[in-house]
């Protein structure tokens, strides 16, 4: 059994750092209770024109007249200065209390509080349904009690009690899931408690020899970079939502960074981890870079979304920081040209750290983010305009952009960029520049503010990804917004947008990342709706070939079609795994398997 | 994993014969054997390298090791120093540890040695079966010697021994005190010396540049390492309880898998006389010790016109550290790490104290008990009984207590043939401490001569003692520490005839049950678990022993019972407790007078216990013993009643105070009298004698 539990750690903790983190305890302090990111930084309506807040980011305090246009051009409407952001609840619901778990836990010295409010801000992800669930204060259920373990031996502690007092818990990273793999379930009817990891966020070694480190698990995305970056390092992993989510949410995800070419996917970059479970630690005894010793159970923690334990302790791959680091773009004439462009890169494994492509929409979207700067620079942007369409002969209604991001060695990055350049070239792609690709890069963390001035503004948007196949990535394309645009129409939905982009490359398909929103005016449902039209889209996906999820994950709104994706024989085997692992089932949150008492999604709106 | 009973009566039955042993001593100064210091050395290496590495390569191994960069870097970082700065710091650490050894001074050193070794001494004795098995199974792992330490000459000795032997000589960590000592400091590391520092704390980038030096030492450098358990020359001739520090620093590598095994080999080194025998009497008073100075080096040099008698060096069975932990040693446990980020576990540290008190063990076992050792031995006893010895009694006394040793599987030197000469020439040397006035008379303690003028009162250790009780104290403790190598052989049989005693005594002289005795003696081997160097998990081994051997001595009758029968044998193994009862029994009534209800430091118990003794001196009180003036036996008093909760301590920033919890106390205090009544001697008989003088 849990050997190695009483064994304890072998590593001299006096070499463990500590690291002050951008996100305090009390996340609400510095973060958005009912929507995305920090809760300075936001889009507002002002003076008829478009800004942005937050200093965090470089087009903080911008005027976006562009963009503006673009909304009420898209939409249909004019767009109005009124703000309908919700106030944070001042009643919240009982919380369950399970007595000799608290009495016993309070023994432990481990902090915990069962205050409405800590509660509230840990009882969702960032899925449509989670927001507008909490505009609406509709939440019903919402966990009890929040945990904060202090290391690997708290959490060990607290499974222990768990399981023996029957406790369901749930591990809680930066909440960024859009799976609804963290949103309190429901039905249950046990005492919930959040284990909220942020508090165990040390930089326990670093090996600088065999280039590996090794964090806990809460430590964020931004934090970790900021302490590697200091010692010349970088992991490099770094998923749009790195600011905010989590070692230990991207291990129990898999999630997938933008810079994978180079630095590779989590499961590439995890050398090892520790789980907790009720049955003991699991962890492979070993860092040796491969082995052969039958299934990799490294592979049963990642993915396993917080239902078979809690992620502790994870050794990483570093890399030296690159000394230069260049960003590129490409304009192509059409979208299926940018695909044939991608499958070409791909073929000849000649991927810069990152390549996009864009489909036009999201093309003229981004064009709409440039802020307004002098009358010089936008005549300059005028004239480029006109570049594009007259001189290539380009239809700006047709074109489609590329963006680049090269790190490396200079002379390594020169010739990257010279064989890209070369295969664009063949495509019929032209190099646009390298601050539009910056600004591509850039916006990555900005756009996610925009979901929450959206709904503020009646329109619900969402995004869906997937991977697929080479040989259907442009058609999966075509048909997925096809049905969307169908499912749209069959609804009387006439101001809505659907995109898409392709933002990864492997050597037997790629993935694509769909953008869907539309004005809710007159619909009596609209996140019911949202969902029956993502999840028409899904089915579209599944047929042409496309995967469940290229990185978001299961969690609960895609748990229904987890069956048919890893076959009755695989949930029998993920089922096992789970008995023995936990047996009481304290790790409810209910992922992957479909609940079929638990009916999160029908929640009342 | 300790020997088993049965193995352990084996590998000591096999030793039995004493004869057979004591003639595979080769005396090395004798004409002829004496080491050829110009011969060309051509020595055997503990290892075998595919590159050997430099004295200066090594330290550049541990300046750029991993941790050491990271430590500079952080200090670098956190501090105003610059990088260039703290690096500079580290490398004059490393040149202050690291090895520099010289060929030709290792020769010279060589030529004086054989040169004074044969003016003062009669020989220096080396068990060359022993030392050879040893050579012979060197070639592929690392090797620790780990000598007994009585005297600075074991520095010395071993390397000239190895030498000898075309043995590569050791990188032996030796104390900064030698290193201050003008030209001693670099004449040592010349011989093969390397140097640490006694206290590390608050020096953390000194302390782990030293650890890696050593991780270095055992990892990537081919000679072997020779560091003394005891930590420190034990003043008082006991085994002193092992050191965990350095050997857990050489071991560490073992556990995280970085060399295969490491080869443990216990040295046991036995002097007739040492040269600091005086020095280290005063200093158990509590006159410290001179900083070593290389005036007072020279000036002890003149003293070379004395006789020193003989030295034997033996080296015990190597033994393997793999194999002695078994399958606690859990290597994979350490694989998933680099080593330098890893640190060893508390239980991991449990068991390299094991293998240090084996290591302690086995020291012991192979130090040779002298003629002299068994002649204080024998006179303390008759002074107990207070009766005066001849010559003749005197031998026949020896006779009768090698006898007994025998039986208990020392190594004695004194010879059945020769008995004659070898006590007479023990007197000899030793005539500062025994001796007989005039031809016919009997034996005498001697009335020392003692200067202690310059003796500074603000470095006393403990109480400034009157004339009187200072030449008392003198004599015995002087007498005692000769005694005190015997304890390794006597304490267990001693202590379990004084709780036989007492059993016997409280069932009126019937038959008591095994388990009754063993309680008694787990009670006691408790309180005196620090005196006498005993560990628990070798307890019931020794119990089992022990018993047997009384039993054979004819002082137990083993049925399903005991039943306990005093004879002399058992009154002479008892009479060798007398000073440790009365000191540890002083102690506690010192503290339930003085600081019963009082916090208290070591040294204001020190003082307080010397005055009392000191004032009662003079009235032939009852339970005194001068031996119990000794501050090492006080200190270990205290340990004991530290570790056995009698009395609290609690360590402050730059002090540790004691209390002691009372109830317990004076239980304790009743039955130590208890067992002091039930002794058949007259303990305070010492103090007339003297006072005779
Ligand atoms: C704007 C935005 C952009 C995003 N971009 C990306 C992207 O580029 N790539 C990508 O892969 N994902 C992306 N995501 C999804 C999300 O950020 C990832 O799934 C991320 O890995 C979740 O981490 P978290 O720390 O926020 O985990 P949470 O949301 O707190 O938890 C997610 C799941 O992991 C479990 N979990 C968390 N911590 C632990 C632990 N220590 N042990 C066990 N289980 C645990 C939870 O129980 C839950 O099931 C994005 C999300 C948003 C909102």
């Amino acid at each position: 059994m849990a050997t190695n539990l009483s064994s304890g750690s072998v590593v001299d903790g006096s070499l463990s750092k500590e690291v002050k983190s951008v996100i305090p305890r009390n996340r609400q302090d510095v973060l958005k209770w009912y929507g995305w990111g920090y809760k300075n930084a936001k889009f507002s309506f002002k003076n008829n024109s478009i800004t942005f807040e937050g200093d965090q980011y470089t087009l903080g305090g911008q005027t976006l007249p562009h963009f503006t246009k673009w909304v009420e051009d898209q939409f249909d409407f004019k767009l109005s200065d009124i703000e309908r952001y919700p106030n944070i609840p001042q009643e919240f619901p009982e919380p369950k209390r399970n007595v000799p778990f608290l009495e016993s836990l309070q023994s432990t010295g481990i902090l915990f509080s069962d205050k409405g409010e800590d509660r509230l801000v840990r009882c969702h992800g960032q899925t449509l349904h989670d927001i507008y669930t909490l505009w609406e204060n509709s939440y019903e259920r919402i966990p009890d009690l929040v945990i904060w373990p202090k290391n690997h031996n708290n959490v060990v502690n607290i499974v222990k009690l768990a399981n023996e007092h029957n406790v369901v818990l749930i591990p809680y990273g930066g909440g960024t899931s859009v799976s609804g793999s963290i949103t309190c379930p429901q039905n249950e009817p046990r005492m919930i408690a959040i284990v909220d990891t942020s508090q165990m966020n040390k930089m326990l070694w670093l090996d600088k020899q065999n280039l590996t480190v090794c964090f806990e698990s809460g430590i964020i995305g931004q934090d970790l970079e900021r302490e590697l970056q200091k010692l010349g390092l970088t992991v490099g992993h770094e998923p749009d939502s790195y600011e905010f989510s989590t070692l230990g949410g991207w291990v129990a995800t898999r999630a997938s960074g933008m810079k994978k070419n180079v630095y590779g996917n989590i499961e590439d970059i995890v050398v090892r981890v520790k789980m907790v479970t009720t049955k003991g630690v699991l962890e492979r005894e070993c860092s040796a870079p491969r082995v052969s010793c039958g299934p990799d159970l490294n592979h049963v923690i990642l993915g396993s979304e917080g239902t078979l334990g809690i992620v502790t302790e994870v050794v990483l791959k570093v890399r030296p920081l690159p000394p230069v680091k260049r960003y590129g773009s490409l304009i192509f004439p059409d979208f299926e040209s940018g695909v044939k462009f991608m499958r070409e890169v791909a073929r000849r494994r000649c991927q810069p750290a990152s390549v996009r492509l864009m489909d036009n929409e999201q093309f003229r979207f981004g064009q709409s983010l440039k802020p307004v700067s002098s009358w010089f620079h936008s005549a300059i942007e005028k004239a480029k305009q006109a570049y594009v369409t007259k001189i290539k002969g380009y239809d700006l209604s047709m074109a489609c952009a590329a963006t680049l991001l090269f790190e490396g060695e200079a002379e390594d990055i020169q010739r990257q960029e010279s064989v890209i350049y070369e295969i664009a070239k063949k495509y019929k792609g032209f190099p646009a520049g390298g601050t539009n690709g910056e600004r591509g890069y850039i916006l990555t963390f900005v756009i996610a503010y925009i979901r929450d001035f959206a709904l503020n503004h009646q329109i619900v948007a969402e995004s869906f990804e997937t991977s697929v196949p080479w040989d259907r990535c442009a058609l999966l394309c075509r048909n997925v917004k096809y049905k969307v645009k169908s499912e749209c129409e069959r609804r009387h939905i006439k101001n809505f947008l659907i995109s898409c982009r392709v933002t990864q490359t492997y050597d037997a398909g790629c993935c694509v990342y769909f953008y869907f929103a539309f004005k809710y005016v007159g619909i009596k449902d609209p996140v019911g709706t949202y969902e029956a039209i993502e999840n028409a889209a899904r089915d579209e996906i599944l047929a042409c070939g496309g995967s469940l999820s290229h990185h978001h994950g299961v969690g609960k709104i895609r748990s229904k079609w987890y069956p048919k994706t890893v076959s009755e024989t695989g949930v029998g085997l993920y089922k096992a795994a789970k008995n023995e692992l936990d047996p009481k089932n304290i790790f409810a949150a209910g992922n992957l398997i479909p609940n079929e008492h638990d009916h999160h999604t029908k929640a009342k709106l | 994993m300790p020997p088993t009973p049965k193995n352990y009566r084996n590998s000591v039955e096999a030793e039995l014969n004493h004869h057979a042993y004591m003639s595979n001593y080769q005396n090395i100064l004798e004409q002829g054997h004496a080491p050829v210091m110009t011969k060309e050395y051509k020595p055997k290496l503990p290892r075998t390298f595919d590159k050997y590495l430099t004295p200066d390569e090594l330290k550049t191994v541990v300046f750029n090791n991993p941790r050491i960069q990271l430590l500079l870097e952080s200090m670098a970082s956190n501090s105003k120093q610059t990088r260039k700065e703290v690096d500079k710091k580290a490398k004059e650490i490393l040149n202050e540890i690291g090895l520099a050894r010289n060929l030709a001074m290792i020769r010279w050193a060589g030529m004086c040695i054989t040169t004074i070794g044969r003016r003062i001494l009669s020989g220096v004795y080396v068990n060359e079966a022993n030392i050879i098995r040893v050579r012979d199974k060197m070639g592929n792992l690392p090797i620790l010697y780990l000598p007994s330490h009585r005297s600075y000459c074991d520095f010395i000795l071993m390397s000239y021994i190895c030498f000898k032997y075309d043995i590569e000589i050791p990188g032996i960590a030796a104390g900064m005190d030698f290193y201050s000592m003008v030209g001693m400091g670099s004449f040592l590391r010349k011989t093969g010396a390397f140097y640490m520092r006694r206290s590390f704390s608050g020096d953390d980038l000194y302390w782990e540049i030293f650890r890696e030096y050593m991780h270095a030492l055992v990892i990537d450098y081919h000679i072997g390492i020779e560091f003394f358990i005891e930590g420190t020359r034990s003043r008082n001739f006991k085994a002193l309880v092992p050191k965990v520090g350095l050997l857990s620093m050489a071991l560490e590598p073992l556990f995280m898998g970085q060399v295969p095994d490491i080869m443990v080999v216990p040295v046991s080194v036995s002097y007739d006389k040492v040269l600091e025998e005086q020095l280290f009497v005063t200093e158990l008073l509590g006159v410290p010790k001179p900083k070593e100075s290389t005036k007072g080096f020279l000036r002890a040099l003149k003293k070379l016109d004395q006789k020193f008698g003989r030295m034997y060096v033996d080296f015990g069975e190597p033994i393997s550290a793999k194999n002695f932990f078994g399958s606690n040693l859990d290597r994979i446990r350490h694989s998933n790490v680099a080593p330098y980020l890893q640190k060893l576990s508390k239980n991991e540290i449990a068991l390299i104290k094991e293998l240090g008190f084996e290591v302690v063990q086995k020291q012991q076992e192979r130090i040779v008990i002298t003629t002299f050792n068994l002649i204080a031995y024998f006179y303390s006893y008759n002074v107990f009984l207070n009766t005066r010895l001849s010559l003749e009694q005197l031998c026949n006394g020896v006779l009768i207590l090698k006898n007994i040793f025998d039986r208990l599987g020392a190594h004695v030197a004194a010879k059945e043939k020769s008995i004659n000469m070898d006590v007479i020439e023990s007197i000899e040397i030793h005539s500062n401490i025994l001796h007989f006035p005039t031809a016919g008379s009997n034996l005498e303690l001697v009335r020392p001569t003692i200067q202690l003028n310059d003796v500074n009162l603000k470095t006393l250790k403990g109480h400034y003692l009157n004339a009187h009780a200072m030449q008392l104290a003198v004599s015995t403790v002087s007498l005692q520490i000769y005694i005190n190598p015997c304890m390794f052989w006597v304490s267990g049989p001693a202590l379990m005839i004084l709780a036989a005693l007492k059993l016997s005594n409280e069932t009126s002289g019937k038959a008591f049950q095994k388990d009754e005795l063993r309680l008694r003696i787990i009670e006691l081997n408790e309180i005196f678990a620090v005196e006498f160097v005993i560990i628990k998990s070798r307890e019931e081994l020794e119990f089992i022993r022990n018993l047997e051997t009384l039993s054979q001595l004819r002082v137990m009758q083993i049925s399903d019972k005991i039943l306990f029968t005093r004879n002399e044998t058992a009154d002479i193994l008892l009479s060798s407790l007398v000073p440790f009862l009365c000191c540890y029994f002083q102690v506690i009534e010192t503290i339930l007078e003085k600081c019963a209800d009082q916090d208290f430091n070591e040294k204001d118990l020190l003082v307080a216990v010397q005055q009392r003794i000191e004032a009662a001196l003079t009235a032939r009180p009852k339970y005194i013993h001068p031996y119990c003036l000794s501050l090492d036996n006080i200190k270990s008093a205290l340990a004991s009643f530290t570790q056995n909760s009698f009395v609290q301590q609690e360590k402050k920033a730059n002090a540790t105070k004691y209390r002691c919890h009372q109830t317990k106390l004076l239980s304790l205090r009743n039955n130590f009298l208890q067992y002091l009544q039930l002794l058949p001697f007259t303990i305070n008989e010492y103090c007339y004698i003297i006072s005779k003088l």
